[in-house]
């Protein structure tokens, strides 16, 4: 079959051979005639052309010069002498053109051409007719004279103005030097009344603005440039009318009623100037104009002219263009006439060549057609081969045996693995009958199998088959009759061997007995459930539950032992397993026995295969001893042994679980912090005893108080917190504290003493106060604390600024231990002025702390908690070194460094090796002590005398400066002070910032300097704001001063821009005087 | 006009790569007359960024160059030198133009051209339009976020009334553009008739300050404070003869001033002088880019001292340069605006965030207030505007 069709196709591509060859030939002999009679055709009519151009030429060059002398004509008209405004030589260039279509090569440049000559008339033309308006205006100074005209009766009517006041002035003159006695002084007052006015100073400058703008709109008429028309309007123009307008404004307001005069507005002149569509824009600070009025039209008139330098370069540039074009076009005309020929020549030859190529592509199409056929054969052939030995492949590697029958049932082919099977040779069965090896055994007697008869097809059949050596084994076959055509031409028999897998079902029935036993045998409970029902239960599950064995499989499910309210829980496990979410889960319930009672179960269940259908496994364990132990434990952990009230754990649990609440239904709540006052005397003095039993009968006290729903709870010694739930607004947490103390009122009597007990009490409130159950608690107590400060007995509600002074005192304190390390801190500097020499000769270094999230933090809050926990030990030496530090870079930088001020506090002082630390700082940057200066408070002072001036006396003995701070505020006696070893008195601002309002700080300030003259000390006043301060201090003989008139503190590299203001200021005179 | 005179300045740097083409920007600025501080401070602090790109091989291994012509501050020239300048088709942008009159100038020529206008030394009105024009980009605050701002401190903060308040103001349009804001926030605090504010005027490149005085004292109240908009000469004069005449009012200067040359030419009363600024102070060392200026200027050139005008053109610069390093291409005029429209929100390292996109073209809003004390330019806060307006209260109480 294939043979034929392969025969069949190969004539056919022979015949396509002989055809393909006579058509080729053919088409080469057309082509040939074709291009031959082409070429002398177009050889001819070349000819022609060429000739008639060259005539056509030169009629374009003269409609192109023409056309372009009318475009310069209208462009030039300067003089406005009525130029021609059609363009007839333009019109017949336009049609030579269009009637010029044959001229292929060149009609392309020539139509561009054109366009653009029509493109620049049209243009000239729409310039002309727009220009000749403006430049009439222009010439006849139209506008301008508008302008002039509006200008010139404003001036006038200012001028008769002024006119009539001078002529009042005049008269009053007149008469004031004829008068005597009274009249004379009358008249007097009257001149210099008039005098003093002020329209009339308005009136003089809208005269001269006016005057100004005059002049501008000359110079705006005769400008030339417009590029300057910008500055004109919004510099010149722009200004100048705000100012005329401005005073006319005044002018019309202060004007006596009779003298006003409707000329005097500035709307007629803006009009004439920039168009009625005039209005300003403050926004830009500009100006919009309108299109008519003298300013537009200078503007259109420069733009035109602009427009018109523009076109007239564009004329010349192309009439340089158009006689290119046509001077190459004549080039052209003349030279292709004599190519003509030999091009034609040339073709001829071209085609001839063409021919020859075609010849020989045609012999090498040849050529690969032939290749092509016998390829095709050979591929043929072995494509047959290669079929039929995959085919014998597949059979050979198939697991399965394979037979295949002839149609009378003789055996065609059996492949390796039925024969190994079978144990017979291949060779030897080739042609034989099937039934001389197809031996079933059935019940021990062999019989030929009914597969003979394959005309039925069978499907799986399981059976025992006879080996040639009599051995039998376990067989699964097939067989499939092949039928062709509606005939039966024989049939394909396979079979594999099953012996294993009989094997793996006997030893699954094993493993089923084995976990029966072990069951059947179990401490815990062993279920199987299966559609809802027990299938199997072991004897120890039917023991816990007390049924029989009989009773429950397949009679209860797992709804039937279970607690009712866990059953829910039960099927959601049940489904989960089933549905493969969960291998395993593990969980306890609570279960129900026969006689009812309740007992806790605890239980692992998986899903598996059970009779061959899915099921649930699972073990289960009696837990109800061990659940009722826990609970007892749990109950002791979350009480106050003493009180039995709940304690601190379950006070915060519930507390958790009522913001819940809370949260979810938007409800408030409130928190009381309760805390006994002075119990601390009961135990004390009565005994710990009496203590116990006294906050037993509180606890007992409290839970009679509160409601049914509020819990109490003791959260350690006698701190006691009651939460309060879903309450309206805070009165009720207030009424409730409120009765609370009152339920105190009562005395409680403790053997034989009568004992009168308070509380303090501190409230929080959810959500305003917190939301988290720790921080209510302790914004409570932070309430409680505020409670005790206002007097005991009382109670209070937290407010947020309570945050610092206790609760988050904490946090402040770890945060300071932090801020050094963390690079938190830096100093700023204050300058110290010389008031003779206006120089800067100090500075006072004060300390910032940047925390990370709450930001500038207060020296007055952080200083003192540095002092109380001894952490301004640490600060303090860094301060010094900070100072030195900068002191040292001023100077490598290239400044003379001023006199640093650094304060030390009085725990440096008494506490810390304050001499030694500075010692260090000054050895460490190289520092000359000279520049350094310690201030130290006078409390600071008197709070030791001794000590503090033993310090004192060293550091001035190491040639460091001394001030004392905040001078004035403590109780310094004269004679003490002239003890000290101090340079300067640092008077307290607070003296200064009432100077000079308050008379008793001044005297005081007064004072202060003069002892400080006395002592021969020297004097710097603090806190300088104002000029006045600086004058009444320089005034009494302080010479130095500091504070925000001067500047605020600020970084060392503002300082250091300050002292290169100065060094280059060296020279000047000075500034304070 | 003797002291207009052209200067050429083309400055390479060899760090760069001399075999590459430079990007080339021009600048038409007061290099003499009356603003030269100005003027030169822009070009120092432009020339300082530069020299930090150029330092590290430039945009795309090109170095940027600078051609600087001086105006003298007069628009004429202005419009002469822009001309000039953008007619060289080379030439990206016109980067650092001095002073408001002479930006009127420029921008019609630079609408013409097409040609991008950036960061001028202005805070004028005319060159922030809504929405913005293409060619303008700034860097910034504008006069009138600076006048508002203390109007604002001085009614809101200091409690005076607006009829308190008076101008003195340029006679051109840097003059208009500071009376204009400062109104329109006067209106806003309820001001209802503008003829009850005094504005009083002198002529730009003059020290004609006298008549504009004489205005004031004829008033039938004398102004608790007065908004300044002009140049540091006549101001000073301004301020002198003020203080000669028995005025005492709080005296605040828009940046365009420029507070170093304004406290050089005061010898003394200091105290109650303010000038807003539109960069922090060249001290703010905790700004990351102040300290990145003062090591760059020191780079650039050793003798020349830090100052807000320069540290102005430095931030200009470095904006230029961030925007340029965003381009994958040749930079060009255009795509050089794109690239700086798709800037979006950025930091330069000034502790904000600064703003470019095709919808706004005005990169920072911020004002800093400054006061003029003996010890030159210190920082100032608003809140502390009572102090120097205390002790005027107490006279009328």
């Amino acid at each position: 079959m294939t043979e034929g069709y392969s025969r069949r196709q190969l004539t056919l591509l022979l015949w396509a051979l002989v055809l393909l060859g006579l058509m080729t030939s053919g088409a080469i002999a057309t082509y040939v005639g074709w291009s031959l009679a082409e070429l002398s055709d177009e050889n001819a009519s070349s000819q022609s052309l060429q000739q008639r151009m060259s005539l056509d030429i030169e009629h374009l060059r003269r409609l192109t010069i023409e056309s372009h002398a009318l475009t310069m004509e209208l462009l030039l008209a300067g003089d406005l002498s009525n130029p021609a405004t059609e363009n007839t030589p333009l019109l017949e260039l336009k049609t030579a053109v269009s009637s010029a279509g044959q001229y292929s090569p060149l009609i392309n440049a020539l139509s561009g051409r054109v366009v653009a000559i029509t493109d620049i008339w049209e243009r000239t033309q729409q310039w002309y007719l727009r220009y000749t308006p403006v430049a009439i205006d222009i010439r006849q100074e139209y506008s301008v004279g508008n302008v002039r005209k509006v200008l010139q009766r404003l001036q006038a009517s200012l001028d008769s103005l002024e006119g009539r006041h001078n002529l009042y002035i005049a008269q009053l003159m007149r008469r004031w030097k004829a008068a005597d006695g009274d009249v004379f002084i009358t008249l007097a007052q009257q001149v210099r009344e008039e005098e003093t006015k002020l329209w009339p100073r308005a009136l003089q400058a809208a005269k001269t603005e006016a005057t100004e703008l005059t002049r501008l709109i000359e110079r705006l008429s005769i400008q030339k440039n417009l590029s300057d028309l910008a500055d004109i309007k919004n510099n010149l123009l722009k200004p100048s009318i705000d100012r005329l307008s401005r005073q006319l404004a005044v002018l019309n307001s202060h004007l006596p009623v009779t003298a006003q005069s409707r000329a005097l507005e500035i709307s007629p002149v803006v009009a004439a100037l920039f168009g009625t569509e005039y209005r300003p824009d403050p926004v830009h600070q500009t100006i919009v104009v309108g299109n008519s009025g003298l300013f537009p039209q200078q503007r259109t008139y420069l733009e035109l002219e602009q427009v018109r330098q523009k076109l007239l370069r564009e004329a010349e540039q192309q009439e340089a263009d158009n006689h290119l074009v046509l001077q190459s076009m004549t080039l052209l005309a003349t030279t292709q006439l004599t190519s003509g020929r030999q091009e034609t020549e040339q073709r001829l030859a071209q085609a001839l060549l063409r021919m020859a190529l075609s010849v020989g592509a045609l012999a090498v199409l040849f050529l690969f057609l032939g290749i092509f056929i016998s390829r095709h054969i050979r591929s043929q052939f072995s494509q047959l081969a290669e079929l039929q030995r995959e085919n014998e492949l597949i059979l050979n590697s198939a697991g399965e045996g394979v037979i295949g029958l002839t149609a009378a049932g003789n055996m065609r082919f059996i492949n390796p693995s039925a024969s190994t099977m079978l144990g017979i040779a291949v060779d030897s069965m080739i042609g034989q009958p099937l039934h001389r090896i197809w031996k079933t055994e059935v019940d021990g007697s062999v019989e030929a199998d009914p597969v003979i008869a394959f005309g039925a097809r069978v499907i799986d059949k399981h059976s025992r088959l006879l080996r040639a050596d009599g051995r039998s084994f376990a067989v699964e076959y097939s067989s499939m009759p092949m039928i062709r055509k509606g005939v039966q031409e024989g049939a394909v028999i396979t079979f594999r061997d099953i012996s294993e897998s009989e094997q793996v079902k006997a030893s699954l029935q094993e493993s089923e007995q084995k976990f029966r036993d072990l069951s059947e045998k179990s401490l815990v409970g062993v279920y199987i459930i299966q559609n809802g029902l027990f299938t199997y239960v072991n004897p120890h599950f039917s023991e816990i539950f007390g049924y029989s064995r009989d009773e429950i499989e397949l009679h209860l499910g797992p709804q039937d032992l279970s607690h009712p309210d866990d059953f829910k829980l039960v099927a959601r496990n049940i489904e989960k397993r089933i549905s493969g979410v969960t291998d395993s889960i593990d969980y306890s319930i609570r279960g129900i026995r026969k006689d009812g009672s309740e007992i806790n179960i605890e239980l692992l269940g998986s899903s598996t295969q059970y009779g061959g259908e899915a099921a649930i496994i699972g073990t289960l364990v009696d837990v109800t001893d061990r659940t009722k132990a826990e609970a007892k434990v749990q109950h002791q952990a979350y009480h106050d042994p003493l009180t039995g009230l709940p304690n601190r754990l379950l006070c915060n649990d519930r507390l958790e679980h009522a913001l819940n609440n809370a949260q979810r239904l938007n409800l408030q709540l409130a928190v009381l912090f309760l805390d006994l006052d002075r119990f601390k005397h009961v135990n004390d003095s009565l005994g710990h005893s009496v203590g116990d039993a006294l906050l037993v009968s509180i606890a007992g006290r409290l839970n009679n108080t509160i409601r049914q729903a509020d819990t109490v709870a003791r959260q350690g010694g006698d701190e006691f917190i009651v939460i309060l739930e879903a309450i309206g607004d805070s009165s009720v947490a207030s009424a409730i504290a409120k009765k609370i103390q009152d339920a105190f009122a009562q005395p409680i009597i403790l053997s034989g003493h009568e004992l009168y007990v308070t509380a303090s009490i501190g409230i929080s409130l959810y959500p305003e106060d917190g939301t988290s159950a720790d921080t209510l608690i302790k914004n409570a107590d932070a309430a409680m604390y505020q409670a005790k400060h206002k007097g005991r007995s009382t109670f209070a509600f937290y407010t947020s600024d309570l945050t610092l002074t206790s609760t988050e005192w904490l946090d402040l304190e770890s945060a300071l231990r932090r801020a050094l390390v963390r690079d938190e801190m830096y100093l700023e500097y204050q300058p110290q002025i010389d008031l003779n020499s206006g120089k800067l000769v100090g500075v006072e270094a004060l300390l910032r702390w940047r925390h990370p999230e709450r930001g500038l933090i207060s020296p007055i809050k952080f200083i003192p908690l540095a002092e109380e926990t001894g952490l301004i030990l640490e600060i303090g030496d860094w301060v010094l070194d900070q100072a030195c530090l900068q002191i040292s870079c001023w100077q490598q930088q290239g400044y003379h460094s001023p006199l640093v001020a650094v304060n030390l506090s009085s725990i440096q002082v008494f506490r810390g090796d304050i001499v030694a630390s500075v010692e260090q700082a000054l050895v460490r940057h190289s520092i000359d002590p000279g520049y350094l200066e310690l201030e130290i408070t006078e409390n600071c002072i008197m709070e030791n005398t001794e000590k503090s001036s033993q310090v004192l006396q060293a550091l001035r003995d190491r040639g460091i400066s001394l001030a004392i701070d905040d001078f004035g505020t403590g109780y310094s006696s004269l004679a003490y002070l002239k003890q000290l070893p101090i340079n300067k008195l640092k008077i307290d601002q607070s003296f200064i910032a009432d100077i000079p309002h308050d008379l008793s700080d001044e005297a005081i300030a007064k004072a202060i300097i003069m002892l400080g003259q006395l002592l021969n000390l020297e004097i710097i006043a603090e806190g300088v704001e104002t000029v006045e301060q600086q004058q009444f201090v320089h005034k009494n003989g302080c010479n130095l001063a500091q504070g925000f008139l001067f500047s605020r503190p600020v970084a060392p590299e503002v300082i250091a821009t300050m002292l290169s203001a100065q060094s280059d200021a060296e020279p000047q005179g000075s500034l304070g005087s | 006009m003797q002291y207009v005179f052209l200067m050429f300045m083309v400055l390479f740097f060899s760090a760069a790569r001399a075999d590459e083409q430079p990007l080339l920007f021009g600048m038409s600025t007061a290099l003499s007359g009356p603003a030269d501080e100005l003027g030169i401070g822009m070009r120092d602090g432009v020339m300082t960024a530069f020299d930090r790109s150029n330092r590290s091989g430039g945009i795309q291994g090109r170095p940027l160059k600078l051609k600087v012509l001086d105006d003298a501050y007069e628009p004429r020239q202005t419009s002469h030198n822009v001309q000039a300048l953008a007619s060289d088709p080379e030439l990206l942008a016109i980067v650092g133009n001095v002073g408001t009159p002479t930006a009127i100038a420029a921008l019609p020529i630079i609408r013409e051209q097409k040609i991008l206008f950036y960061s001028p030394f202005t805070g004028a009105g005319l060159l922030r339009r809504t929405p913005p024009e293409r060619y303008v980009i700034n860097y910034r605050a504008s006069y009138a976020e600076e006048t508002a701002e203390m109007v604002n401190a001085l009614v809101s903060i200091g409690g005076l009334r607006p009829q308190q308040i008076a101008f003195f103001t340029q006679r051109d349009g840097y003059g208009d553009a500071g009376f204009y804001g400062g109104i329109k926030a006067l209106r806003q605090h309820g001001l209802k008739n503008e003829l009850e504010v005094q504005h009083v005027r002198y002529e730009r490149n003059t020290l004609a300050v006298e008549n504009a005085l004489a205005d004031l004292l004829y008033a039938d109240e004398l102004p608790r404070a007065i908004i300044i908009v002009g140049a540091y000469a006549p101001a000073a004069k301004f301020i002198r003869l003020a203080r000669e005449s028995g005025v005492d009012a709080l005296m605040l200067n828009v940046s365009f001033v420029g507070s170093q040359a304004l406290a050089n030419a005061l010898d003394s009363t200091a105290g109650n002088i303010l000038v807003t600024q539109v960069v922090p102070h060249p001290g703010s060392k905790k700004l990351p880019v102040v300290n990145e200026y003062l090591t760059d200027l020191a780079l650039y050139d050793a003798k020349l001292r830090p100052s807000f005008v320069s540290l102005e053109g430095y931030l200009a610069g470095r904006m230029l340069t961030h925007g340029l390093a965003r381009l994958e291409v040749a930079p060009d005029r255009e795509n050089m605006i794109d690239a700086l429209e798709s800037l979006g929100r950025f930091k330069l390292g000034l502790g904000y965030e600064l703003q470019l996109n095709p919808e706004k073209h005005q990169a920072s809003h911020r004002i800093w207030p400054t006061r003029l004390s003996g010890l030159g330019v210190v920082p100032f806060e608003w809140s502390d505007i009572g102090l120097l307006l205390e002790k005027d209260e107490s006279l009328h109480d």
